[in-house]
């Protein structure tokens, strides 16, 4: 592994080092939108998930080559295809298998050529073109989902022809082998995170309390015994030195204590429930599905409980089993990729919030909207050591976040930059990083800040590496063989995906420095994907056009993650965020670039933080200062995030954007196209659109079989996928989701 | 400073000096939180005020010419260009030129010296650049908006707020708003035959107009364009002139609960048939008043600063200074979809007026202003 990660080290410095001198000329970009495929059963009233997605794929001749894994667009020049309108060339769009059966992806063919017209004009169309092909390759009884996830996953009867649970694959009690894509690199993923972690990642997710929920609620689905398996029932050793174990669970209990008083209601959870373990293991932001596990810690006596929550107990819950929704930038250098890491990193909560489109999980109504943390915590692969449950002996370091969840560090601009946005208390999380390769790139000229964040990902370890990989041997031979390939540090990427993740330039297909935004949840509709799509991509050139300053320090990120993803957080919910987005980039504009903190060093931070049972007004105190003119982050709604607030001298993304349209003096009708989509961001921000969340939850509530029981029977699940299906079609006109 | 005497004659009253305003680039300045308010009037007031401010009261940043007679004001700290990346090229170069209501003559037409003074002034700010894209907007024409003009939207409180009761010196009305009320693509505002036939009348732009098509011809601008005009009027401009412009910008609003802004069937049917292509623009209905640029002018005491040497001639003074036209330059990585400089240049001068202890003088504006036209003896 340590050779693995040496060559990988190796091969990013050799990345960095030839992009060092080239800049595209044109921005490209490239979005990534997963499906789910059901089939549909009116006799029983029932839909299913259909797992004839490798089928479906293999007959329109995009059968998956495992080295063909993790293939890129190619650049529009090199082809006269990328010339013609999209919805042309959506038949050539690469179609891939995700990890489950039922789930695909798809990818542009080539990376799109920048063009308010084309974002305008041809996306949508794009989308719908995709979408009409993929359906005439169903069954009559098929559909077609854009949805994060199917709502009975892992529910009684979830699958056509599901099989026995258990299965040597999954080793999962909830999901059976039948919903794997038995396809090498899949499944050795999946073992791998199972393998490493010591034992099958549970994850429980809070179970949301309807009239007449049983309560406490205890999922017995997932027999308690199996949560004693593996690492976690290793003995302490009895050498170990209490004072750093009692330190270490005192520290973490503190740092969390914000999390947990922001982002779980009290009645997700059962009072007195949330043991010092759970805490821990919610250490990273991630307290609203806290993995359980049943342990025997001298220091943590108090035993925490599945009650209340539904608990998963598969990687593949997390990983390939659902829609998404991706947007990819390409960056003209390695210094403007740096800029929207870091830019579009804090906005990553909003969006989520925004998009938030999943409100069921196994056949229950939770007490969240988003699948954001579910998704992280099942593909959790970090040992008892990593978690910090045990003394420190093999592993790099304690790591406090999964592989999966947001990001760790801020890049900052590139060494030489006369940008003073960056501040480095900005990074004031704990993290981990492998300090050899960390020297490596600092000996070769790789500044602190980008050496740090690579390095930072060689912490996590890779799950499997293919023969054809481990025969590229040595230092120098390594150097000039991979410079046209990048596999040891693209599988390191891989293992690691953060709410925004930067990939180095694809050599093979000519790109530049990409960052891609992870934490959309898919939409619905086409109309909405493209109108969020648009809304990422002018978001992106808005930054870097007004240079704008959108820096949160990375705990108060994580804080927006947790709420953004607590029901209905949009209209609910308040945000941290930074009040003046054009201060600080530079010394004229430098009025209020610095962290404001009067007083003590820390009470900007921990006065604040508590919203829950305080009143709307309390709320509203400013972190920084009284005065909501100085502060440097305001706690706001995201209706003011967008479309701004007067009152909190506060501009709004959205006006923002609509004042760089204007700049741009567009075509009528691409304008007014545009206008149209950011409409449907506007109108989700300020509450009049409901997300597909709410709606979901809304038609759950308001079905006649419904028994307020937070139960989703399979007759609502088979009403409700049949209306989304009308819905996406434009049979059914929903005024409340799409205006 | 030597300042050359202009020799003013009593038959025209001509500028006895200009003085120019260059703002800095507006994507970088902290200005450019006002541009989100979407109101491009109070965009610039602020705008001049900071570059004002910067110019004059931080530091000194001004030039003069004296063979123009033109005093030029600039920010200090003017970035040619905010976007920091290595070897992109294809910038787009666009430039709205807004002719304001002072910018018109004695005969009620819009000066042409007005183009080729904001063209040279462009090229000072940008350098050498060729204009890709070159608008110009008449205030007196730009009758666009639905709403009538006293119903101003709430955010221009604050730029009304700006104004000096003592420096009020026209109707509240007066401001921008056109004298033939001509129709547009938005609201039709004409109620008869006669008001349809002065709306339509473009004879008094095809001065300026075949100033601009000039430029054109001799590639300083690629493409030419017209603001806000309705289907008759394009009709009778393409006519008169026969120079079909290349673009025709509409208004559209920011108004929040608009999502979309219908236009005129006709007049896409038009545009589509000259194969001119419509374009967009958010711009206020009257980008620059009088009165905020005597405020201004006021605040900074640029007449104290810089007074001026001219002597009029006998039974004449010179009056305040006026704005004349604003340029808003933007120049836009099209490729790349990112602005990288924005900016305007505001040019005012003075004019001679009779002076009031001779004759009493109740409206100001010359081309409403019988007083003054028939003093100078209009050609």
């Amino acid at each position: 592994m340590e050779e693995i990660r040496s060559q990988a080290t190796d091969q990013f410095i050799v990345t960095w080092e030839s992009s060092l001198a080239k800049s595209d000329n044109y921005f490209t970009w490239h979005e990534t939108i997963g499906y789910v495929v059901a089939k549909r059963d009116d006799t029983n009233k029932r839909i299913l998930l259909s797992p004839r997605v490798p089928e479906i794929l293999e007959g329109m001749q995009c059968v998956l080559n495992p080295a063909s894994v993790g293939t890129h667009p190619q650049t529009p020049d090199t082809n006269d295809e990328a010339q013609k309108p999209l919805s042309e060339i959506a038949s050539s769009t690469c179609w891939r298998s995700a990890h489950a059966r039922f789930a695909m992806r798809c990818q542009p063919p080539y990376l799109h050529k920048f063009s308010v017209s084309q974002l305008a004009l041809e996306i949508k169309s794009c989308l719908k073109e995709r979408r009409r092909i993929l359906k005439s390759r169903l069954q009559p009884d098929e559909m077609l989902f854009s949805i994060s996830q199917y709502p009975l996953l892992g529910s009684e009867i979830y699958i056509d022809g599901q099989g026995e649970s258990n299965g040597p694959l999954l080793r999962s009690a909830l999901l059976t082998d039948r919903c794997l894509n038995p396809i090498l690199p899949f499944t050795l993923e999946i073992g791998g995170i199972i393998d490493r972690r010591g034992s099958v990642p549970h994850t429980a997710v809070p179970i949301f309390r309807d009239k007449e929920t049983t309560w406490p609620f205890i999922d017995t689905r997932v027999p308690e015994t199996t949560l004693d398996y593996g690492l976690l029932m290793t003995p302490i050793s009895s050498n170990t030195s209490k004072d750093e174990s009692t330190a270490f669970a005192e520290a973490t209990t503190n740092k969390i204590s914000n999390f947990l008083s922001a982002a779980v209601p009290e009645n997700a959870l059962h009072d007195g429930s949330l043991g010092q373990n759970a805490r821990q293991c919610g250490l990273d932001g991630r307290s609203n599905s806290i993995m359980l596990p049943k342990l025997t810690h001298p220091l943590l006596a108090e035993v925490p409980s599945a009650k209340n929550c539904i608990m998963l107990d598969s990687p593949l819950f997390g990983i390939g089993s659902g829609g998404v929704l991706r947007v990819a930038l390409c960056a003209a250098d390695l210094d403007e990729a740096r800029i929207l890491y870091d830019q579009l990193a804090p906005m990553s909560a909003i969006l989520t919030a925004l998009t938030a489109a999943t409100p069921i999980i196994r056949g229950y109504l939770t007490a969240r909207d988003c699948y954001w943390d579910v998704q992280c915590s099942t593909v959790d692969d970090r040992s008892a050591q990593e978690l910090g449950l045990v003394p420190l002996t093999t592993a790099k370091g304690t790591l406090l976040k999964s592989r999966f969840g947001s990001i760790d560090t801020y890049l900052g601009p590139s060494q030489g930059s006369n940008d003073l946005a960056f501040q480095p208390e900005f990074n004031d999380c704990q993290y981990t990083y492998d300090s050899s390769s960390y020297w490596k790139m600092k000996e070769s000229g790789v500044d602190h800040l980008l050496a740090q964040h690579v390095a930072h990902l060689f912490t996590r370890d890779i799950h499997f590496a293919s023969e054809r990989m481990l025969k590229v041997k040595g230092n120098g031979d390594s150097k000039s063989q991979n410079v046209d390939g990048q596999e040891h540090f693209k599988r390191f990427l891989g293992c690691n995906r953060q709410n925004v993740c930067l990939y180095p330039p694809n050599t093979r297909a000519g790109s530049g420095w990409e960052v891609e935004l992870m934490s959309l949840e898919v939409q619905l509709t086409d109309e909405e994907n493209a109108a969020f799509l648009t809304f990422v991509v002018l978001l992106s050139r808005v930054i870097i056009s007004y240079r704008l300053n959108l820096y949160l320090p990375i705990s108060l990120m994580d804080q927006n993650m947790a709420r953004a993803q607590n029901i209905n957080a949009v209209k609910e919910q308040l945000f941290y965020f930074r009040r003046d987005l054009f201060g600080g980039r530079d010394s004229a504009s430098a009025s209020s670039g610095r962290i404001l903190r009067p007083g003590s060093g820390s009470n900007w931070h921990t006065t604040h933080s508590h919203d829950a049972g305080s009143d709307r007004s309390a709320v509203r105190r400013h972190i920084g200062s009284s005065s909501p003119d100085t502060a440097e982050y305001i706690e706001l709604t995201i209706d003011e995030i967008l479309n701004g607030s007067p009152r909190f001298k506060v501009t709004g993304i959205l006006n923002i954007i609509l004042t760089y349209l204007s700049t741009m003096r567009l075509e009528y009708d691409v304008e007014q196209e545009l206008r149209r989509q950011l409409w449907l961001v506007r109108k989700r921000a300020n509450g009049k659109l409901c997300t597909l969340a709410t709606w979901m939850r809304k038609f759950v509530q308001s079905h006649p079989a419904y028994r307020q029981d937070s139960v989703v029977s399979p007759t609502i699940n088979y009403d409700l996928l049949r209306t989304m299906s009308d819905i996406e079609e434009g049979k059914i006109a929903a005024p409340e989701l799409l205006g | 400073m030597t300042r050359r005497r202009v020799k003013i004659t009593e038959r025209v009253p001509i500028t006895p000096r200009k003085v120019v305003v260059y703002t800095d680039n507006l994507m970088t300045s902290t200005g450019v939180r006002d541009q989100a308010t979407g109101e491009s009037a109070r965009d610039l007031a602020n705008s001049l005020g900071d570059t004002l401010n910067k110019a004059l009261v931080i530091s000194t940043s001004f030039r003069f010419d004296p063979e123009l007679n033109m005093l030029e004001i600039l920010d200090p700290c003017n970035l040619r260009n905010n976007i920091k990346v290595k070897g992109l090229k294809n910038y787009v170069v666009s430039v709205k030129m807004h002719l304001l209501p002072a910018a018109a003559h004695t005969d009620d037409r819009p000066a042409s010296l007005y183009i080729r003074q904001a063209m040279s002034c462009v090229e000072r700010q940008l350098g050498p650049v060729k204009i890709d894209e070159l608008f110009v907007s008449f205030a007196d024409i730009t009758n666009h908006f639905p709403n009538p003009p006293d119903s101003r939207p709430p955010a221009s409180a604050d730029h009304d707020d700006r104004r000096s009761p003592a420096i009020l010196v026209e109707p509240p009305n007066s401001d921008g708003v056109p004298r033939s009320a001509p129709s547009s693509g938005h609201a039709s505002s004409v109620t008869s035959n006669t008001d349809l036939h002065a709306a339509c009348d473009m004879t008094r732009y095809l001065k300026v107009w075949g100033a601009l098509n000039r430029l054109k011809r001799t590639g300083k601008a690629v493409k030419i364009g017209v603001c806000d005009l309705s289907k008759p009027q394009l009709e009778a401009l393409c006519e008169q002139s026969g120079i079909v412009p290349d673009m025709l910008q509409v208004h559209v609003t920011n108004d929040p609960t608009e999502d979309t802004n219908p236009l005129d069937d006709s007049l896409q049917k038009l545009a589509k048939l000259h194969d001119i292509t419509i374009r967009t623009h958010t711009d206020s209905m009257s980008i620059l008043n009088d009165r905020t640029f005597q405020k201004l002018v006021t605040d900074f005491k640029i007449n104290e600063r810089f007074p001026t040497t001219e002597v009029p001639p006998q039974g004449y003074k010179i009056d305040f200074m006026r704005p004349r036209w604003v340029v808003n330059y933007n120049v836009t990585l099209k490729n790349r979809g990112l602005v990288s400089n924005r900016g305007y240049i505001a040019m005012a001068s003075s004019d001679c007026v009779l002076d009031p202890n001779r004759t009493s003088r109740t409206v100001y504006a010359p081309n409403a202003s019988s007083s003054s036209s028939s003093a100078s003896g209009s050609p």
